[in-house]
């Protein structure tokens, strides 16, 4: 089985109610187990309402992963 | 004109006035433009938890934002006669009262330029990964939410 590496950043308020910006995750087969690893390490999030970028797309569905990815926490936007 | 070139939009701080006057006179060449639509974007002094907003510290996924940014123009040229479509947003502080978005389309005949920029800010606000943390007089905080 080849390694995956994940770095998962998180923004706005994510970031503050986790207090960090970042994290790196290895070995995690697909989007629902990463999920599932942070939200017993930052239990705040199960509180938060958050869109998942993996690679800088929306997704919505579990993805299978393999080799390297980013993965992004974004809560509601706020631009303009 | 429409290019593929991912062009970065962010600017340090608020956009000035000044800066909005010179982006306005760079188009005085371009005698093939008869219209212009700009929307500027303000940071308004709200009252949260009874508490004044003084301003708006902004942040982004910015290697997102930018292809984010990247589609939108790409569909919007396409929906629109454009001649050109300029945006520019702040990141870091925008103090109640200053300019945070700076929108500007121009077309032949004003029709596209005014439908674009509309959809263009719409798209802006739904779209991009940009976050805004409203700090209150009392120098507490609030996450800012669009509507």
């Amino acid at each position: 089985m080849s390694t995956t590496r994940i770095t998962v950043l998180f923004f706005g308020q994510l970031a503050e109610h986790t207090g960090v910006s970042s994290a790196s995750l290895s070995n995690f087969p697909d989007i629902d187990s990463v999920m599932s690893e942070l939200n017993s390490k930052y239990p705040v999030l199960t509180q938060q309402h958050y869109q998942i970028a993996l690679d800088k797309e929306i997704i919505h569905d579990n993805i299978s992963l393999s080799g390297e990815h980013i993965l992004a926490l974004l809560p509601p936007y706020a631009g303009g | 004109m429409s290019d593929h070139r991912i062009r970065n939009i962010f600017i340090k701080g608020p956009i000035s006035g000044t800066f909005v006057g010179e982006k306005i006179a760079a188009h005085a060449s371009k005698n093939n433009i008869g219209g212009h639509s700009i929307f500027l974007g303000q940071v308004r002094a709200d009252l949260k938890n009874d508490k004044v907003v003084t301003g708006i510290e902004y942040s982004s996924y910015e290697e997102m934002a930018l292809g984010v940014m990247h589609q939108i123009r790409q569909d919007i040229f396409t929906q629109y006669e454009l001649t050109c479509m300029h945006v520019y947003h702040s990141l870091g502080l925008v103090k109640a009262g200053e300019i945070s978005l700076f929108v500007f389309t121009s077309s032949i005949h004003r029709s596209p330029a005014i439908k674009a920029c509309e959809e263009c800010v719409e798209r802006i606000k739904k779209e991009l990964p940009v976050w805004g943390k409203e700090l209150l007089e009392d120098n507490s905080h609030v996450w800012k939410v669009n509507q």
